[in-house]
C-alpha cells in the first residue's frame, strides 16, 4: 500500500481514453485508408473494365460494319461468279449496284488482267493501267474478298479496298473491288466510342498505318515510336510488341482490341485524370466522413467509459478508507456488471470486517475487564497476605511474648516452688500475671481466628484468582477462534481477489483498472491476515502468560493450603494454651485458695510451665515458619499482581490493534 | 514500458484484425472433393478427322481410369447443341466436355448448361466468356503451330530476306484460323523478312478446296517461295497441285498441321516439309482432367499446363520433319 501513494495516482478514465483514443483514429484511419484504397482500386477498375467494354462495342461496331459492306460487295460478286453475265451484262450489274451501298461512293468495279475496266457510269473514279493498281494486286491475292492495306488513290482521298479474283470460270483474271474511305472509317471509329473523355484510333499493324483518327492530320500517317506525343509512341511500342493487355501510360489509361479477319488493331484511351477525379472525390468524402466519426466515436466513448468507470471512484475512495482503517463506510452497488459485483463484495467484506472487529472489540474489552478484576483481586490478596504477615509477626512477638511469660511463669513458679509457702501477696500477683496472661492468650486466640479466617480469604481469593484467570484462557481461546476466522475471512478475500483478477484479465483492457483495485485488496487481505496473526501470536503470549499465573496461583493456592492447616494447627495449639493456661488460672486459683497446696502444685506447675516453654518454642518455630509462609504468599501475590498486570497491557495492547479500526 | 508496448501491439492486432474483417467478408470458400460424376461430350458433329482421333483418346482414357462419358453430336446445330446441353444440365451431368459448333454462340451454351462446368475443346471461344474454374478452354496454344510452320520454313528456305508466302486458312469464323495465320506473319515481321502475302484465302480445312483456290491463284501467275496451310488436308491439296503443276516440293516448301496420318506420310515422303502435331492424347488426357476437376468442384490449378488465370489448359504442339515423323505412330 505504501508504494501506491509513492506512485503518480492517475485516474483509469485517463487510461482507458489514453488507448482507446489512438487505437480508434487509427482503425477509423485504417478504414478510411483501406476503402480509400479499395475504392480507388474498383474504380480504377470500373473504369479500365468500362474502357475495355467501350473498345469491345467500338470492334464490334467496326467488324458488323466492314463485315456488312464486304457481305454487300460479295453479293455482287457472287452474283457476277454465278451468273458469268457478258461484258454488257456485267456493265448493267455494277450500274445497277452503285449507289446501293452509302459508304461506297464509287460502288463496285471490276478490272480484268488485260486492262478491261468495268465501272459504274455515275462514278467519278478514275482508273489507268489497273494491273498497277493497290486495290488490283491485293485483290490478286485471294478470291473471298477481303480488305487490303490504305492507299491514296488518283483523287487523293486515302481510301481502303476491298478487292478479290472473280472465280467465274472463265479462266482470266478478273479482280473485283470496291472502296471504303478512311474518312468514313474514323466516323465509324469515333461515333463509336462508349465512355466520356475517351478516344479511339485504328491501326492496320502491317504497315502501322493509322486508319482513323480524331486528329484528320493523323489519318494514313504512319504510328511509330518516335512519334512527339509519347501516349502515341507507347501505343506505337505495344502495337510492335502485339502485347494487347490494358495499360496505363503518360497519363491515359490504353486498351487495344484486334479487329477480326484484319491487321487492324483498334486502340481506345482515356485520361487517368478523368477516372481519378471520382476517385479524388470519394477520397475527400471518405476523410470528411473520416474525421466526423472520430469526433463521434471520441464523444462517445468519453461519455460511456465516464458512466461504465464512475462506480469505480467511489469503491476506491472506499478502499482507500478501508486502508486507513474506517469500516464506518457505505459501498454503493447499482451496477449489474463486473463493478457493480465488486462493489457488492467490497460491501459484504466491509460489513463482515466490522462485525468481526466489533466482536474482537468486545472481547478485548472484556478481556481487560477481567484482567483488570484479577489485578485488583491479587492487589487484594496481595493487601490480605501483608496484613497476615503483619498479623504473623504480631503473633510472633506475641509468642515471643507467651515464650518470655511462660518462661518468667516456670521462673515464678520455681521460685514459687521455692518459696510458695512464703508468697501468699505474690500470689495474688501471679493471680494478676494469670489474669494479664489469661487475657493475652486470648488475644493471642483471637487473633490466631483471624489469621485463619484471613489465610480462608486468601485462598478464595486466590481461586476466584485462579478461576478468572481460566476465564481470560477461554476468552483469549475464543479470541484465537476468531482471530482464525479473521485469517479465513483474509484468505476468502484473497481468493475473492484472485478470481477478481482473473475477471479482470479476462476483461481485457476495460478490467485493468479493476485489477489494479483487486490487487489492493488481496494486499489488504493480506494484511488483516498478517494482523490476525500477530493477535494470534499475542494471544499466544496472553496464554502461556495465563499459563504461568495460574500455575504460580495453583502454587500460591498449595502454600495457602498449607499455611491455612498449619495456622489451624496453631489455632488448636492456642486453644489447648488457652485451655491449658485456664487451667494453670485455675490452678493458680486453686493454688491462691490452697497456696498450701501449692507447694506440690508449683512442682507440677513448673513441669507444666517447662513443657508450655517447650510448646512455646515449638509455637514460635511454627509461627516464624508461617511467617515465612506469609512472606512467601505475599511474593506470590506480588507476582500474580504482576502477571495480570501484563495481562492488562496486552489485552491493552489488543484494544488499541481493533480500535485502528473505526467500526 | 513493455507493458505499453504491449498495449499498443494488442492496439494494432485488433485494428488490424478489423481491417481484415471488413475486408475478407467477400472471400468465398472453394469447394474440394474429387468424386467422379458422369461427363458428357457434347461434339458438333462426328466427320471431323482431328476430333474422332481427340474423341477415341478421351473414350480410352476413360476405359482405363473407369469413367462414365457421354457422346452427343450436335450434326453442326446449334439448336441441337443447345438443346443437348439443356439436356445434360437436367440429367445430372457433373462436366461437360463441348467442341462449339460457333464459338459466337458460347453465352447461350453456358446458360444452357446452368451450374454445369464447361470445357470447351478445338473450338475456342473469346476469352471474355470463360470463367475461371468454370467456363474453362483446353487446347493448343494456336499461335505456337503458326509459330513453328514459319520458323521451320524460312530456315528450310535459308532465311531469306524477302519472302512471297501462299497462306491457305481453315474456315470462316474458327477461332484457331487466326491465330495460326497471325502467327506465321508475325514471326516473319518479328525476324524483318520482307513478307509479301502473294496469296491468302479460306480453303475450310479441305484439299479439294485449297486445290481449287490454288487453281485461281495460278492465274495471277505471281511467283511464290512456300505454302503453309493451317491444317493437314490443306497442304496435301497443296502438294497435289504442285505436283499437278509441275512445282519440286522440295523447292517449294509446304507445311501443315495436325500431323494427320496422311500429314505424317507426306512428311515422311518428303512432300510436306513439316507438320505440327497437336497432341491428340494430351488434348483428350487434359480434357478429362479439367472435366474431373470442375466436376469435382475442384480447380484448374491442379491441372498440368493451366494458365494463372484458370481460363486455359494448353496442351504443347510438337513440331513434326522428316527427323522426327518415324517416332510417331
Amino acid at each position: 500500500m505504501g508504494n501506491s501513494t509513492a506512485r503518480k495516482q492517475t485516474k483509469i478514465k485517463n487510461k482507458l481514453l489514453i488507448f482507446l483514443l489512438p487505437a480508434v483514429v487509427v482503425t477509423i484511419l485504417v478504414l478510411v485508408l483501406i476503402s480509400g484504397y479499395l475504392s480507388r482500386k474498383s474504380l480504377s477498375e470500373m473504369a479500365t473494365a468500362q474502357l475495355s467494354a467501350s473498345i469491345t462495342n467500338q470492334a464490334d461496331n467496326i467488324e458488323s460494319w466492314l463485315k456488312e459492306n464486304l457481305q454487300n460487295f460479295s453479293t455482287v460478286k457472287l452474283l457476277i461468279e454465278k451468273t458469268q453475265p457478258t461484258a454488257g451484262e456485267l456493265q448493267e450489274i455494277i450500274d445497277a449496284n452503285y449507289g446501293f451501298n452509302k459508304y461506297c461512293r464509287d460502288g463496285v468495279y471490276l478490272a480484268t488482267g488485260g486492262g478491261t475496266i468495268y465501272q459504274a457510269a455515275e462514278s467519278s473514279k478514275k482508273i489507268s493501267h489497273p494491273a498497277e493498281q493497290p486495290w488490283f494486286k491485293q485483290g490478286m491475292t485471294r478470291v473471298n474478298m477481303a480488305y487490303g492495306t490504305a492507299y491514296t488513290d488518283a483523287n487523293g482521298a486515302s481510301i481502303i479496298s476491298a478487292s478479290g479474283l472473280v472465280n467465274d470460270g472463265s479462266g482470266q483474271l478478273k479482280v473485283i473491288a470496291a472502296d471504303l474511305s478512311l474518312d468514313q472509317i474514323s466516323i465509324i471509329v469515333n461515333s463509336g466510342v462508349k465512355m466520356e473523355d475517351a478516344a479511339a484510333f485504328l491501326v492496320d499493324i502491317s504497315d502501322n498505318t493509322i486508319l482513323a483518327h480524331q486528329d484528320p492530320a493523323r489519318v494514313s500517317t504512319k504510328l511509330t515510336t518516335s512519334d512527339t506525343d509519347p501516349m502515341m509512341a507507347k501505343v506505337a511500342e505495344q502495337l510492335s510488341a502485339r502485347k494487347w493487355d490494358n495499360l496505363t501510360a503518360a497519363g491515359y489509361v490504353i486498351a487495344f482490341k484486334e479487329i477480326t479477319e484484319t491487321d487492324w488493331v483498334l486502340v481506345s484511351y482515356v485520361p487517368e485524370s478523368a477516372i481519378m477525379s471520382d476517385v479524388v472525390k470519394l477520397t475527400y468524402t471518405l476523410a470528411i466522413a473520416g474525421v466526423i466519426a472520430i469526433v463521434l466515436i471520441v464523444l462517445i466513448i468519453n461519455f460511456l467509459v465516464s458512466r461504465v468507470i464512475a462506480p469505480l471512484g467511489g469503491i476506491t475512495k472506499n478502499i482507500a478508507d478501508m486502508t486507513e482503517g474506517d469500516f464506518t463506510i457505505a459501498v454503493e452497488h447499482n451496477t449489474n456488471d463486473e463493478i457493480g459485483l465488486m462493489s457488492t463484495k467490497v460491501s459484504e467484506f466491509v460489513e463482515s470486517m466490522r462485525k468481526m472487529l466489533s466482536s474482537i472489540n468486545n472481547e478485548s474489552k472484556k478481556l481487560k475487564e477481567q484482567s483488570d478484576n484479577s489485578d485488583r483481586v491479587s492487589k487484594d490478596m496481595f493487601e490480605a497476605s501483608r496484613a497476615q504477615s503483619d498479623a504473623m509477626q504480631n503473633l510472633n512477638n506475641t509468642v515471643d511474648q507467651l515464650a518470655a511469660a511462660v518462661g518468667e511463669i516456670a521462673n515464678n513458679a520455681s521460685t514459687l516452688a521455692m518459696v510458695v509457702s512464703d508468697t501468699r501477696d505474690n500470689s495474688n500477683q501471679a493471680n494478676i500475671s494469670m489474669k494479664e496472661t489469661v487475657e493475652i492468650s486470648k488475644k493471642g486466640r483471637a487473633d490466631m481466628e483471624q489469621v485463619s479466617a484471613a489465610m480462608q480469604g486468601i485462598k478464595e481469593g486466590n481461586d476466584e484468582l485462579v478461576k478468572s484467570i481460566n476465564d481470560v484462557g477461554k476468552a483469549s481461546e475464543e479470541i484465537t477462534k476468531i482471530v482464525e476466522v479473521i485469517g479465513e475471512i483474509a484468505d476468502e478475500t484473497n481468493l475473492l481477489s484472485l478470481n477478481a483478477s482473473i475477471e479482470a484479465a479476462r476483461a481485457g483492457e476495460a478490467g485493468k483498472g479493476f485489477a489494479v483495485v483487486a490487487s489492493e485488496i488481496a494486499k489488504l487481505a493480506q494484511n488483516s491476515a498478517a494482523s490476525a496473526d500477530n493477535i494470534a501470536t499475542l494471544i499466544g503470549e496472553v496464554h502461556t502468560a495465563i499459563k504461568t499465573v495460574v500455575s504460580q496461583a495453583e502454587i500460591s493456592a498449595e502454600s495457602i493450603d498449607k499455611n491455612t492447616m498449619l495456622i489451624n494447627t496453631a489455632v488448636e495449639t492456642f486453644d489447648q494454651i488457652y485451655q491449658n493456661i485456664e487451667k494453670s488460672n485455675e490452678l493458680i486459683d486453686l493454688m491462691i485458695q490452697d497456696v498450701e497446696k501449692v507447694d506440690d502444685v508449683a512442682t507440677n506447675v513448673a513441669a507444666i510451665s517447662e513443657e508450655q516453654a517447650a510448646s512455646a518454642d515449638e509455637i514460635l518455630v511454627t509461627s516464624h515458619r508461617m511467617v515465612e509462609q506469609a512472606n512467601n504468599i505475599t511474593q506470590s501475590s506480588q507476582e500474580v499482581a504482576d502477571n495480570s498486570h501484563e495481562l492488562a497491557s496486552t489485552s491493552d495492547t489488543l484494544t488499541a490493534y481493533v480500535q485502528q479500526f473505526k467500526i | 514500458m513493455s507493458n505499453f508496448l504491449k498495449k499498443t501491439l494488442t492496439v494494432l492486432l485488433v485494428t488490424v484484425l478489423m481491417a481484415v474483417s471488413v475486408c475478407g467478408c467477400g472471400a468465398s470458400s472453394a469447394g474440394g472433393g474429387g468424386g467422379k460424376g458422369k461427363i458428357l461430350l457434347a461434339l458438333h458433329d462426328d466427320t471431323d478427322t482431328f476430333l474422332n482421333v481427340l474423341v477415341a483418346a478421351m473414350q480410352e482414357r476413360a476405359q482405363k481410369d473407369g469413367l462414365n462419358i457421354d457422346i452427343v453430336y450436335a450434326a453442326n446445330s446449334t439448336d441441337t447443341q443447345k438443346q443437348q446441353l439443356e439436356d445434360a444440365a437436367k440429367a445430372g451431368y457433373s462436366a461437360i466436355i463441348c467442341r462449339l459448333c460457333d464459338a459466337s454462340t458460347t453465352l447461350q451454351m453456358e446458360a444452357a448448361a446452368g451450374d454445369v462446368p464447361i470445357v470447351f475443346i478445338n473450338n475456342e471461344p473469346s476469352e471474355s466468356f470463360l470463367k475461371p474454374d468454370k467456363y474453362v478452354y483446353v487446347g493448343s496454344f494456336e499461335q505456337d503451330a503458326g509459330r513453328f510452320q514459319a520458323e521451320y520454313i524460312w530456315n528450310g528456305l535459308g532465311k531469306p530476306s524477302k519472302l512471297d508466302v501462299v497462306l491457305l486458312m481453315g474456315d470462316q469464323g474458327h477461332s484457331a484460323v487466326e491465330p495460326r495465320t497471325d502467327a506465321v506473319k508475325y514471326f516473319f515481321w518479328d525476324n524483318n523478312v520482307d513478307l509479301n502475302v502473294v496469296f491468302c484465302d479460306y480453303a475450310t480445312w479441305s484439299d479439294t478446296l485449297a486445290y481449287e483456290k490454288l487453281d485461281m491463284f495460278k492465274l495471277t501467275e505471281q511467283h511464290f517461295d512456300c505454302i503453309i496451310a493451317n491444317n493437314d488436308p490443306m497442304a496435301i491439296g497443296a502438294i497435289n497441285w504442285l505436283k499437278d503443276n509441275g512445282y519440286d516440293t522440295h523447292q517449294y516448301l509446304v507445311a501443315g498441321i495436325d500431323a494427320t496420318e496422311s500429314g505424317r506420310q507426306a512428311v515422311a515422303d518428303g512432300d510436306m516439309y513439316m507438320t505440327v502435331l497437336q497432341d491428340t492424347a494430351g488434348q483428350g488426357n487434359a480434357a478429362i482432367d479439367a472435366a474431373l476437376a470442375l466436376g469435382g468442384g475442384g480447380s484448374l490449378k491442379d491441372v498440368e499446363g493451366a494458365t494463372e488465370n484458370l481460363k486455359y489448359v494448353w496442351v504443347p504442339f510438337v513440331p513434326v520433319t522428316k527427323d522426327n515423323v518415324g517416332s510417331l505412330k
